[in-house]
């Protein structure tokens, strides 16, 4: 009986937890991504909310520690990619992802946020967001729809 | 961070040379635009031309550039890419700006294109 292959396309990174390495790591994921002929849409999508979640773990799994390493694996399979990053710094709150908040914005310009934007950008892109803390390790999983 | 300034008659227009407002840029885009509107200027015009890409930090310095600028002063923006209209749109950030297709047409509305 013939089974239809399932190309399996996969790619590793590992960078250093700092904002120079997150530059590296989305400028190859998108050259990466984008010979795999996903639209430009989804690769938006995909720099969006990699650059968020990246940059969380810089700035609150590794704090000052810019040399603490974050992994990551991006698989695409059938119409979605799935993301898996893992880095060693400090759990999350509570060991658990946090909530969304929704923000007014009809404050005065002076009130106005200039943060807590990204997990927000994370939930309206992504699904089967998922967090654990195993050992030392923080793990991250989700998928984007391509 | 390159931001170049120029002067209108009723704007300061403002022209980010970056591709990226991000995690690694944000502080320095705050600190420059403190610089370059620390003027009389009501109207501060931003120009994102060749600007394809803002996180979640360049939109937070975007709103903190607005703040700097005090009462009395507007902080507009002109000529988004799609990748940086599509975060201010899901962040809903695109309410609390204006927002010009672009420079030229935020600075000199009156001039006819030719």
């Amino acid at each position: 009986m013939q089974v239809p292959s399932n190309e399996l396309v996969r790619f590793e990174y590992m960078i250093d937890g700092n904002p120079i390495g997150v530059r590296s790591l989305l400028g190859q994921l998108v050259a990466d991504l984008g010979k795999e002929q996903i639209d430009a849409g989804a690769l938006t999508n995909v720099e969006i909310v990699f650059a968020e979640v990246l940059n969380n773990i810089v700035e609150h799994a590794y704090r000052d520690d810019l040399n603490g390493k974050i992994t990551a694996t991006v698989q695409i399979i059938g119409n979605c990619v799935l993301f898996q990053t893992e880095d060693f710094g400090v759990a999350m709150p509570q060991n658990r992802l946090p909530r969304i908040e929704s923000k007014d914005l009809s404050v005065d310009v002076i009130s106005l946020p200039e943060g807590g934007f990204g997990w927000n950008l994370i939930h309206e892109l992504t699904q089967e967001l998922r967090y654990r803390r195993v050992d030392e390790r923080n793990m991250l999983k989700f998928s984007i729809k391509i | 961070m390159q931001l170049h300034s120029e002067t209108y008659s009723d704007a300061l227009l403002i022209t980010v040379q970056e591709t990226r407002i991000d995690a690694a840029a944000a502080i320095a885009f705050k600190d420059k635009m403190r610089e370059l509107t620390d003027n009389e200027f009501a109207r501060v015009v931003v120009d994102l031309e060749s600007v394809d890409f803002v996180d979640s930090s360049g939109l937070g310095a975007i709103v903190g550039a607005m703040k700097q600028l005090g009462a009395g002063r507007k902080l507009e923006l002109a000529s988004l890419s799609p990748n940086v209209e599509k975060v201010f749109r899901l962040t809903r950030m695109d309410s609390v700006f204006t927002i010009h297709d672009t420079a030229m047409s935020a600075v000199e509305p009156n001039k006819l294109a030719g």
